[in-house]
């Protein structure tokens, strides 16, 4: 297989071209990444949204109805101090549609991005109004989500002050005075100063599909430059948090930190990881749920760009003190050694499995490259996964001692009032 | 018998191994995750039944489809789950409505971690203590659910919709139900709906056919002949009430709603459901009128989606988000499918018909999706690529057809979920 490798296609604009022939449909994924700062957190969230739009609304729905179903996916996510706004458009190939859709996508595509409808240098405001309210209501449909809420609470406390506290789709109360105006320099500040990483997975038409790209970001623009994310501290002490809200079950959440953080070489944590709560043999599964029989779920997740273990779980009120000890007593017990050698090769194995599988989804796929794309990696999802074989015991074991808890969060029922 | 479709580019044979088992194996070429999937047709809403031996039905307590799925990653010698870490396998189980499915998915060692599927769901092995602490796992996955407003807005839907099936039943039962769980009825149920041939064994992906049927010769043993007889109640077409609503810690309420429908015919179903999905798409999909008059009002938002649900115990056409005002969201959307009666355009159903037949291309684009969607019309009884074929061959008149007799305005039922009262 080829090296893949961003193409500087205009200032700070790269498009990566991923060649592949299994699936039925093709993806163009177009990303702009911005620093995330609560000042422009909100206006920046609603771009994706409005841009799909088009001219009208339901017009552009029925082109891309008419396009075999073109599916066109705005999106927001967070990666460290970054926002990063994405607009995913995934089509069916020609072979199948009997004609070549991509150019018209992909023209498409670009002038939703580039020529939205707006009037004195403002949007308009019906379309304003109802994108402001659509990112308002994909707000409080995740407060709707208690195990979601939990691991956002967790998070915003933990990293409070700093851009990954902040909610990715900014503060609701931020939406009441976003106007046309203030949406439509969003949208030129997002034009001239994003990074922009374009990924297109397909077989044919990645030179054509370029080309326009070129022919419409081609321009001068003024990028921003991301430094490096700041390396934590470690700390002797840890926060905790309780908060009340009337539900049946307490979602337990505890955020580590570590000094192991991008540009280092991360594969042992994640082996750490896979090894303490990745797996369904990993010791969070087999001895908090499967031992104690205390809950349903009990996972950890890992954020490479900083350094964040975080544990999920829900568990009775009564067996939090339970579950807390145990879940800190399996993170300790791997810096203590006590793991065997097969304990290791099944994290591995569950990690390669891992990695490969992305080949075999476009959706994953393209996430999985933007993620090596903004880590500054490149390894293709094979390399990646045939790199943990070299991870030793003893670095399993340093990744494990390497953390520390930062906060415990614990979202429980109300209390009985007592009167 | 092989199958072919030329429209998907798509190949499934079925055969019977004599065991007694349905092996059925679709091949996607290039694919680099393999899946397999050990389905017994057998889920939540089998409440009863008998075997054609028996005198009685046997009566069966809310939750046992899934405490079962549970319980059979259990053997003496340790769980499966242990046994597939070995092969790297990601492994998993769900038990739904009318099926429980037992899967892997693996990009290496395929046939060392099929071995161990064929194994663990053919080797029961359930005791008193093993039965106590699975009590307490799942104990937790239904507080989880409880907590879940969109799974609470789901079933409570079901409930206004049903009368008898079991669908309207939370899958994982209650914590009461599933404290009356023995060893005894686990085997009960597991000798009768997990014989080989009450089962299908589903693989998909770029696999060697000759190995995956030496494996089942080497594994499975002879099932003799069963029937079972499930005693389901006929389901009137009246709905038990039009509205349900249920207070949770919400923000933003969110709801449910739509249509029940008749349970269509194997025949029926490739054609019934493709009509009843573009029915779905005209009247409220993201190119229709009401759906922008909904959204840039804010009645709905990006997360609204809706469609054909169904099982061997329901169907229904079900639309679903949150909204500040659900009743006023349901009330248009009625009003919509009255207003197709008088007349689909052309230019709308060809519309509809190029982005249903995208979607149906995009649902074979992983081994998953091939297998699990040949899995399910297998047990519903329909050739494998019958489903989505039905899509490229639709007809005006077919929506036209359902719209008339199939859809009344009097079987639409609301359920939401709202936040607590201010005291």
């Amino acid at each position: 297989m080829p090296e893949i490798k961003p193409e500087q296609i205009a200032d700070a604009v790269s498009f990566t071209a991923i060649d592949n022939n299994f699936f039925k449909t093709v993806r163009i994924s177009v990303n702009f990444v911005l620093p995330l700062s609560k000042a422009t957190a909100a206006p920046n969230a609603v771009l994706p949204f409005i841009l799909c739009r088009g001219k009208d609304f339901t017009a552009t729905k029925r082109r891309l109805e008419n396009l075999f179903g073109a599916q066109l996916n705005p999106r927001v996510q967070k990666v460290a101090d970054r926002q990063v706004l994405s607009i995913d458009l995934e089509l069916v190939k020609s072979e199948y549609a009997k004609k070549d859709l991509l150019p018209e996508a992909a023209e498409l595509l670009c002038e939703l991005i580039t020529d939205p409808p707006a009037s004195r240098g403002a949007f308009l405001k019906k379309d304003t109004e109802a994108e402001k309210q659509n990112v308002c209501g994909l707000i409080l449909a995740e407060q709707n989500d208690k195990r979601t809420l939990a691991v956002k609470r967790c998070t915003a406390i933990m990293f409070d002050g700093e851009p990954y506290g902040l909610d990715k789709y900014g503060e609701l109360d931020q939406f009441t005075a976003l106007d046309g105006k203030t949406l439509y320099k969003a949208w030129q500040n997002m034009l001239k100063t994003a990074v922009v990483e374009i990924i297109f997975i397909g077989t044919a038409g990645a030179e054509e599909v370029k080309k326009i790209f070129v022919k419409y970001l081609g321009g001068k623009r003024e990028p921003v430059s991301f430094g490096a994310v700041q390396k934590p501290n470690p700390c002797e002490e840890y926060g905790e948090v309780e908060e009340r809200m009337n539900i049946t079950q307490a979602k337990l959440i505890m955020g580590y930190r570590t000094t192991d953080i991008l540009p280092g070489d991360l594969r042992a944590f994640e082996v750490m990881r896979s090894l303490f709560g990745g797996s369904t043999t990993s010791k969070l599964f087999s001895n908090v749920r499967e031992k104690l029989s205390l809950c349903y779920y009990c996972s950890a997740s890992y954020n490479k760009f900083l350094g964040l273990l975080m544990v999920d779980s829900g568990v009775l009120e009564e067996n939090v003190r339970k579950a807390r000890e145990s879940i800190d007593a399996q993170l300790k017990a791997i810096g203590d050694g006590d793991f065997t050698d097969a304990d290791i090769e099944g994290a591995k194995l569950y990690l390669q499995n891992i990695y490969r599988s992305t080949e075999g989804s476009l959706q994953q796929l393209s996430a999985y490259w933007l993620s090596e794309i903004l880590a500054g990696t490149m390894r293709s999802p094979n390399g990646a996964a045939d790199s943990f074989d070299a991870v030793t015991r003893d670095q399993v074991i340093a990744a494990a001692k390497s953390c520390w808890l930062d906060t415990v969060y614990l979202l429980a029922g109300q209390k009985e009032k007592t009167e | 018998m092989i199958y072919q479709s030329k429209i998907l580019n798509e190949t499934t044979e079925i055969l019977s191994h004599h065991s007694g088992l349905t092996v059925i194996l679709c091949q996607k070429p290039g694919a680099v995750s393999n899946y397999a999937g050990f389905c017994a047709k057998y889920g939540s809403i089998d409440t009863r039944f008998k075997l054609k031996t028996d005198d009685s039905y046997t009566e069966i307590v809310d939750g046992v489809a899934h405490f079962l799925e549970h319980k059979l990653f259990e053997s003496e010698q340790g769980d499966a789950f242990t046994l597939f870490a070995k092969t790297g396998a990601s492994a998993n189980a769900a038990t739904s409505f009318d099926k429980t499915n037992y899967y892997f998915t693996t990009t290496r060692n395929f046939y060392e971690a099929l071995k161990i599927l064929l194994d663990f769901v053919t080797h029961p092995y359930f005791t008193d203590q093993t039965i106590a602490k699975e009590q307490g796992i799942i104990g937790q996955e239904i507080k989880m659910y409880d907590d879940m407003p969109g799974w609470r807005v789901y079933f409570n839907f079901l409930g206004a919709l049903y009368h008898n099936s079991a669908v309207k039943i939370d899958i994982g039962g209650s914590i009461e139900s599933i404290s009356k769980i023995t060893p005894v009825l686990l085997n009960k149920i597991y000798s009768s709906f997990y014989s080989l041939r009450n089962m299908a064994l589903v693989v998909a992906g770029d696999f060697e056919r000759e190995k995956v049927l030496s494996l089942c010769d080497e594994r499975l043993s002879y099932a003799p002949e069963i029937e079972i007889v499930r005693n389901e109640k006929p389901e009137p077409p009246e709905l038990v009430k039009n509205f349900v609503n249920q207070q949770l810690e919400v923000v933003m309420p969110l709801f449910q709603c739509g249509y029940k429908l008749r349970k269509p015919t194997a025949k029926e179903e490739p054609v019934y459901f493709a009509a009843g999905e573009s029915l779905c798409e005209l009247a409220i999909g993201e190119g229709s009128a009401l759906y922008r008059e909904l959204y840039d009002s804010g009645l709905i938002n990006s997360n609204f989606g809706g469609g054909l649900d169904d099982s061997r115990g329901h169907c229904c056409l079900i639309f679903g988000g949150e909204s500040p005002a659900p009743e006023t969201v349901a009330e248009k959307i009625k009003a919509a499918f009255t207003d197709l009666s008088k007349g689909i355009s052309d230019e709308d159903f060809s519309r509809i018909k190029s982005k249903l037949c995208g979607r149906i291309l995009n649902s074979y684009n992983t081994p998953i999706g091939a297998g699990r969607i040949a899995n399910e019309a297998f047990f519903s009884g329909v050739a494998p690529f019958a489903h989505a074929e039905a899509y490229f061959g639709l007809k005006k008149s077919d929506l036209e057809s359902m719209l008339a007799n199939e859809i009344d305005n009097g079987c639409f039922a609301l359920s939401t979920v709202t936040g607590f009262e201010k005291q």
